[in-house]
């Protein structure tokens, strides 16, 4: 039995070598950042940009103070257009404001400079579980622990590779959303080429049929497991990240990310209200969220959950105020303890309008 | 804990350890042990229910071999048998009743509102029942003695090789090999691990991948057509086939490597030339339990009715073999046309005798080969589908077609996954092939060691390489 055992052994060390070396040095994940990192970045396969951007600011501690956390939405907010701070865009996959925390107490750790802090929130960021990223390569967050690291590593060395990234290769030109992460750069996402794509053709861009229908589960009928009611976690963590704002004393900034608004009336829009009225009760932020100029018009999103990088601007815009740019006065509300009822009446009003005109389209 | 996890791996090794070093009179009590925790790591309060089953099975048995009455005996048969088809009624077939009835007499005008039971469908529940069904009745009919030791009986019902899937074993050949003493066989137990290696390529790598394509048209039965359904429907005959078909490899593996021989659950059914002979190599745990316990005791009851009577027993053994499946029209449908084909090939046997002397053997092979294949298929189309209104939305489509345009790609599959759902299809059906000539096990152990170490390690490297996670069994649900 003792021989059975050695020679499995043996012969799993000898099997694993294959799929071990694909992962170290294709590295899929940019979880080594070794030389294929940026390579694959520039075909638009989505990296781990949570561990590879944690990794990249506690290794290069000194080119960045602020930092710009959010989910992907946010990746198309330009850090370089806001003032005061050297700004990286820490936007990753599903991010979460539970994840958002542990990474500002890890950056904090590791002694990483903290001027200023944006937190970009959406309509998801309260009905995830942070730990159900741990199961995935794609969103495993950045540990703190070396040796939780190592374990993530070994994990990874032997997971299943994603060999469809020999497709991103063959498709490389094809390819609609083809993204740069720019991880090693200043986080933003860059989609120069899907935006020369769209300029092309707007028309074509604007009556596209990814339009039609909004991309999103709703609220409790299917994915039980992955879509749930976290509001009272999601607000325990934001609150925590203000007490370390006001203990480190970092300038710390709110907003709810916009999306298209077939995506808002069809995810549970009532629920997100209630978030909005829990959230103004801990802090001031803005709203970009509902019905506005931007968000009426297909123009300024790539599909109905991402924001264009135009409108990431707008964004960026209206958090600073700044001259330059004009953006649309109902985009981007201030809200505060104050006006979030009045805020809250009217988003109510608007989605009742909404239904009343469009029931048909609603049942259908 | 699925057998394609590293918990299971881990588990096993314990398991198989341990077991080869503890005594021989301990070790009922270990596998007994470690198949309730293998069972409880699904849900722990289910362990109660198939305790309840195993208690009462077994004092029957006992009752059963004791009394000379045989109106006696067969109370306590019909008793025990209503306590365990009550059990798995209530929590598999229940909801599905109620509601049937419900629409039924919503019909009439009659408004019935029975409450919906919301209890999870307990895994392997359908397995192990039919299980104790057949050792119940072994004993009643007195061709199976009754155990009298409470451990070895609980540990046959329970044995976790076999005890989420199958093979539903028979207490015949299972009960026995719980009394000898197992010695660590060398060759059995690598043999077992290739076993359970070819499983899991079957599982992770085949039946895991096509499962993307199938999934993709199967949940959205109104966005594809044509040749997209037919092929999402070949794809899936080999899913099933390999999900199930691996499960059972890896069970049997598990089992050999302790040192037991569970029986063949499959054997290359795709290779059928009739459908008779289909079921014959499909499942043949089920069956043969099918055969032994529903079809000949109806067919001798019923003998005076001539065809007819085989018709008839066919008819309802198809039809309890749907409704096995799981409580769904899908799989009563599935039944339906299965025993309808199985009626009219027994009816019909004479005919086919003269055709098959007339036409060459090869032709007629052939011929029946992809009759059959395209049969099976059509059926799993109806086991697959997720109603009985998807079932007909996915054949109105699937002969929709367009042949200026056919266009199987999908977008949630790429160019690569897709050739590597034919290639690992054209890999199984390779080794199906020889596998019909010769035992590629033993061929791969007679070459030398560096042939059979490369040829051990580029298999793994594969299925590590290939793999795809996350995926439940199919059969678990039944």
């Amino acid at each position: 039995m003792k021989t059975v055992y050695i020679k499995l052994t043996v012969l799993f060390l000898i099997s694993i070598i294959p799929v071990a070396s694909f992962n170290y040095f294709i590295d899929p994940y940019g979880i080594f950042n070794n030389l294929c990192m940026n390579l694959w970045y520039e075909l638009g396969y989505e990296p781990n940009q949570h561990y590879a951007k944690m990794r990249h600011l506690i290794n290069d501690k000194h080119s960045w103070d602020s930092y710009l956390f959010g989910a992907s939405r946010a990746g198309k907010i330009n850090p370089d257009l806001i003032p005061d701070g050297n700004y990286y865009n820490m936007n990753y996959s599903e991010g979460l404001p539970g994840e958002h925390l542990v990474d500002i107490k890890v950056l904090l750790e590791k002694g990483v400079p903290l001027k200023n802090v944006i937190i970009g929130l959406d309509n998801f960021s309260y009905t995830m579980r942070p730990e159900d990223h741990y199961d995935q390569m794609m969103r495993h967050p950045y540990d703190a622990s070396d040796f939780k690291r190592y374990i993530f590593q070994i994990k990874y060395l032997y997971s299943a590779p994603r060999i469809g990234i020999i497709n991103n290769i063959r498709s490389k030109d094809n390819n609609y959303y083809l993204i740069n992460f720019n991880i090693l750069g200043n986080g933003m996402q860059n989609l120069e080429r899907v935006d020369k794509k769209i300029e092309r053709d707007i028309e074509r861009h604007i009556k596209g049929e990814r339009f039609n229908k909004a991309n999103i589960v709703p609220f409790g009928k299917e994915l039980e497991n992955k879509y749930m009611n976290m509001m009272d976690e999601t607000i325990r963590d934001i609150v925590e990240i203000i007490e370390l704002s006001k203990k480190y004393r970092f300038n710390l900034y709110f907003f709810i990310n916009p999306t298209y608004y077939k995506y808002y009336i069809q995810d549970n829009p009532y629920h997100f209200l209630m978030l909005k009225k829990k959230l103004a009760q801990i802090t001031n932020y803005r709203d970009f969220s509902g019905f506005n100029t931007i968000n009426n018009n297909s123009y300024y999103y790539y599909e109905t959950s991402h924001y264009r990088i135009i409108a990431g601007d707008l964004i960026a815009c209206r958090m600073i105020n700044c001259a330059n740019i004009k953006v649309p006065e109902d985009f981007g509300v201030f809200i505060t303890k104050e006006n979030v009822d009045d805020h809250i009446k009217k988003q109510n009003d608007e989605l009742i309008a909404y239904k009343t005109n469009n029931w048909s389209t609603i049942k259908e | 804990m699925l057998f394609n996890s590293i918990q299971y791996l881990i588990f096993f090794s314990i398991v198989a350890t341990v077991y080869y070093l503890i005594s021989h009179k301990y070790r009922w009590g270990f596998l007994l042990v470690s198949s309730y925790y293998f069972y409880m790591c699904w849900k722990i309060e289910y362990v109660f229910l198939i305790l309840a089953s195993t208690i009462s099975v077994y004092i029957a048995g006992i009752l059963i071999e004791k009394h000379k009455d045989l109106r006696v005996k067969k109370w306590i048969l019909v008793v025990t048998l209503l306590i365990n088809l009550g059990i798995l009624f209530v929590f598999k077939y229940y909801n599905f009743f109620s509601d049937s009835l419900r629409t039924a007499l919503n019909q009439f005008n009659i408004f019935y509102n029975a409450p919906t039971l919301k209890l999870l469908l307990p895994v392997g529940i359908s397995f192990y029942t039919f299980q104790i069904i057949s050792y119940l009745a072994d004993v009643f009919k007195g061709t199976q003695p009754a155990e009298k030791h409470f451990g070895y009986f609980a540990v046959f019902v329970a044995f976790f090789p076999k005890l989420i899937s199958g093979p539903i074993e028979r207490a015949k050949n299972l009960l026995p090999q719980f009394h000898e003493k197992h010695e660590f066989d060398y060759r059995m137990a690598t043999n077992g691990l290739k076993l359970i290696a070819w499983g899991l390529f079957q599982k992770i790598v085949i039946a895991d991948r096509l499962a993307i394509y199938v999934n993709q048209v199967y949940d959205n039965p109104g966005q594809y057509k044509g040749a997209t359904i037919a092929l999402a429907t070949v794809f899936y005959a080999f899913q099933v086939y390999c999900d199930f078909c691996g499960y059972s490899d890896m069970a049997i593996g598990s089992g050999q490597v302790l040192g037991f021989r569970l029986m063949k659950n499959f054997d290359r059914p795709f290779h059928a030339t009739s459908v008779s002979e289909f079921w014959r190599r499909w499942h043949i745990s089920l069956s043969s339990w099918l055969n032994d316990y529903i079809y000949t005791p109806i067919l001798i009851n019923r003998r005076g009715w001539g065809k007819v009577g085989v018709i008839f027993s066919m008819f309802v053994t198809f039809i309890v073999c749907g409704l096995w499946h799981g409580a769904n029209w899908t799989f009563v449908v599935f039944g339906l046309m299965h025993g309808l084909v199985l009626s009219i090939e027994a009816v019909t046997k004479n005919s086919w005798k003269k055709i098959r002397k007339a036409v060459p053997g090869a032709l007629y092979n052939s011929v029946n080969l992809v009759l059959t294949f395209s049969f099976i298929c059509f059926t799993f189309l109806f086991f697959r589908a997720n109603s009985i209104s998807d079932a007909f939305l996915l054949i109105n489509n699937m002969m929709n077609i367009d042949f200026t345009n056919v266009d199987i790609a999908i977008p949630q599959v790429s160019r690569i996954e897709f050739l590597l759902c034919l290639l690992s299809i054209a890999i199984l059906e390779s080794v199906n092939l020889v596998q019909g000539k010769m035992e590629i096990r033993d061929v791969i152990t007679k070459k030398n060691f560096l042939l059979r170490w490369a040829s051990y390690s580029i298999f793994i490297s594969f299925i590590l390489f290939f793999r795809k996670t996350g995926a439940e069994f199919i059969y678990f649900q039944f």
